[in-house]
């Protein structure tokens, strides 16, 4: 029985649609800044906004390079950062110049009036941050408060050029590097222009003797190059936004968000970019990303899955498709954002709850410490109405718990806890259970034969080859038979969208193709000749053609090949039904 | 709390009874690398030319429905409510 079981398990397999590429090994341990050297230019000179999107805010990272400074003397000193003329926008059409700064006192929806337009870094009322040692610094310019008109962010629009003029007053002789992030996106700068004023380099020597100790940097704000089919496109990704996921224990711990990345790749991309890549910014703006994977040289849609460890806040995802060997983004840039939250967050939750008030996220808000795209949305329509758990096991350790509930609140919320598992507690055990029985001999056995079926690793097939003896008119050829290379030239037809011309029949739907066509079908015909078969098997009927001879019933043909003996005892079993 | 704990408990007892028997890692007689190698086989052409998966299903199917045939013989004999 066990053969017959292990034979089943081999032969049953997946029947989902979608590919799917297993990636749970990424990222297994615990996140870090992965941030590449600072040579690696590429990685930040990644462009944006190919479709209409809001920022809310712009990272700007002062890095000072002790190599060429005295740290001593920058000590204490301060990096104030105010964002005059900020952000003005004008097409390319007409402009009086790349670089021009005049343009900047045009701007579209902002006054030119530089006095009542300035910015300053959100988490510091005095827009400014002290340098104490040469780690990197990071000001942030929010684009959600303090706007003229209300503007809840800034809107970016594809084809227009957007410039930037940050004024810097730094201490004299200091060398520095600076980038530019907008809040959804990976960076956005590409220095355009260079004046005496404004070298374009990364690396920028404030020499102290300019007027004011001002400089101004002009970037524009970039389009990703497009993908030679509009179809590649990521397609899906969970976390959605807005969703609150994966609640730890504490406020303070990380947890494992699961992931899930749909996307449609078209095969004529292959080369322009190699890999898709998940950038992830947590309630810092720090940003770590799991190791690029490949595209697959196929046309289809792909489902990627894996797991992440993430602090708890909100978490802004971006993917894109990228070209690992130069960084460069392509195609549309798509961020979701959502919150990782902790146990002791509810939305909506019911007795022995709180208002979300008090919640730390909030304060963090509301004080100005931190400017976290989405969150503010998030919380806007569900703060009145939401509601925290209190819990009476935590209530004595945790400072949320302190600031949310009140004792009374939290006995009531408590109570159910003592008598009904949590979801956590269930899962838990669920995991225990698995863990110490399931991989024990001998269920083991099925365990790990399961996990080998459903691994969704792929490995081709070897080329066969010959060569013949260098004897007769074909001597010495070389013959292969590449059964992959077939069947990959036959995939890109009945699978490649017919926009690019590649497929063999014209839609007006581009995104269907053969496949898609006739997979319905196809599908239907295999599963009613399976359905024939096996009701011909129980039945005792052949629905094969009987070619004028007679019935085609089982006992017939038997019969007729003389397999049984009309004298013999099967015979007599059947002769008078 | 409490009936988790007394979950967790018989979760424990379990697991510490199944604890004297080893834990499976890998298919013994090479049937581990055999079965990832096959099965990676499949799935790249499952991948590379999708009409495979249905033709591969639909016959997982069928040699299902002849192992359980195979069962009830096994166990019924005569009384098999097939025709053969």
């Amino acid at each position: 029985m066990k053969k017959y079981l292990l034979i089943a398990l081999l032969l049953i397999p997946s029947i989902t649609g979608a590919t799917v590429i297993n990636e749970q090994s990424i990222d297994t341990e615990r996140s870090e800044n992965t941030e590449p050297s600072s040579n690696d230019m590429s990685y930040w000179l990644g462009g944006i906004v190919t479709a209409t999107t809001t920022i809310h805010e712009i990272k700007i990272k002062v890095r000072i390079n002790s190599s060429t400074t005295t740290i001593s003397s920058i000590q204490n000193s301060r990096l104030e950062v105010t964002l005059n003329c900020t952000i003005s926008a004008t097409t390319t059409s007409g402009s009086s110049g790349v670089g021009d700064p005049n343009r900047c006192t045009t701007g579209q929806g902002y006054p030119a009036d530089n006095s009542s337009n300035d910015f300053y870094p959100s988490g510091n009322s005095t827009g400014s941050t002290v340098f104490t040692n040469d780690e990197d610094k990071y000001v942030t310019l929010a684009l959600d408060t303090s706007l003229t008109g209300g503007v809840n962010g800034l809107t970016l629009v594809p084809g227009v050029y957007y410039w930037l003029e940050p004024d810097w007053n730094l201490p004299a002789s200091v060398t520095y590097e600076m980038y530019f992030y907008g809040s959804e996106i990976q960076s956005a700068t590409q220095c355009l222009a260079e004046s005496d004023q404004n070298p374009c380099q990364a690396d920028t020597t404030n020499n102290s003797n300019d007027e004011d100790n001002i400089y101004r940097l002009y970037y524009q704000l970039i389009q990703n190059p497009l993908l030679i089919s509009t179809n590649s496109r990521i397609v899906d990704f969970t976390p959605k936004n807005n969703d609150i996921v994966n609640p730890s224990i504490h406020e303070e711990d990380p947890s494992y968000v699961d992931w899930e990345l749909e996307y449609f790749f078209n095969s004529a991309d292959y080369g322009t970019v190699d890999k898709v890549r998940i950038s992830w910014y947590n309630l810092e703006r720090q940003i770590t990303y799991i190791p690029d994977f490949d595209v697959i040289n196929l046309s289809g849609t792909k489902v990627v899955t894996g797991s992440k460890l993430l602090d708890p806040g909100v978490t802004t995802a971006v993917i894109s498709f990228i070209d690992s060997e130069t960084g460069i983004l392509y195609g549309d840039t798509v961020a979701y954002d959502f919150v990782v939250g902790w146990s002791d967050l509810y939305l909506g939750a019911g007795q022995g709850t709180t208002t979300l008030s008090n919640h730390p996220i909030l304060n963090a808000l509301q004080n100005g410490s931190s400017t976290v795209p989405g969150l503010t949305e998030i919380f806007a329509s569900t703060t009145a109405s939401s509601s925290i758990d209190c819990k009476i096991y935590e209530w004595w350790s945790s400072p949320f718990q302190r600031l949310g509930c009140s004792l009374s609140e939290t006995i009531l919320g408590g109570i159910k806890d003592i008598f009904i598992p949590t979801d956590q507690d269930w899962t838990s055990m669920q995991q225990q259970l698995k863990s110490g029985i399931a991989y024990r001999f001998p269920l083991g056995y099925v365990t790990r034969t399961v996990d080998i079926m459903d691994t969704e690793a792929t490995s081709s097939l070897p080329v066969l080859s010959i060569t013949l003896k260098d004897e007769g008119p074909l001597g010495g050829g070389d013959y292969g038979f590449d059964l992959n290379g077939i069947f990959t030239q036959a995939n890109t037809y009945i699978r490649d969208d017919f926009t690019t011309g590649n497929g063999l029949v014209e839609t007006e739907d581009a995104t269907t193709n053969i496949w898609d066509i006739f997979m319905t079908l196809f599908n239907y015909l295999v599963y009613i000749s399976l359905f024939l078969i096996i009701v011909g098997d129980i039945m005792g009927i052949s629905f094969t053609p009987s070619m004028g001879e007679g019935p085609k019933t089982r006992i017939y043909g038997i019969r007729d090949d003389g397999e049984i003996s009309y004298e013999s005892p099967a015979f007599s079993r059947y002769k008078n039904k | 709390m409490i009936l988790t704990f007394i979950l967790s408990s018989l979760i424990a007892f379990i697991i510490s009874l199944f604890g004297i028997f080893p834990n499976v890692e890998t298919l013994p007689f090479g049937m581990d690398e055999f079965l990832q190698s096959a099965v990676a086989n499949f799935k790249y052409y499952f991948e590379i030319f999708p009409p495979f998966e249905t033709i591969f299903t639909a016959f997982g199917i069928y040699v299902s429905f002849k192992l359980l045939v195979l069962s009830m013989k096994f166990f019924l004999g005569g009384r098999t409510p097939v025709s053969y």
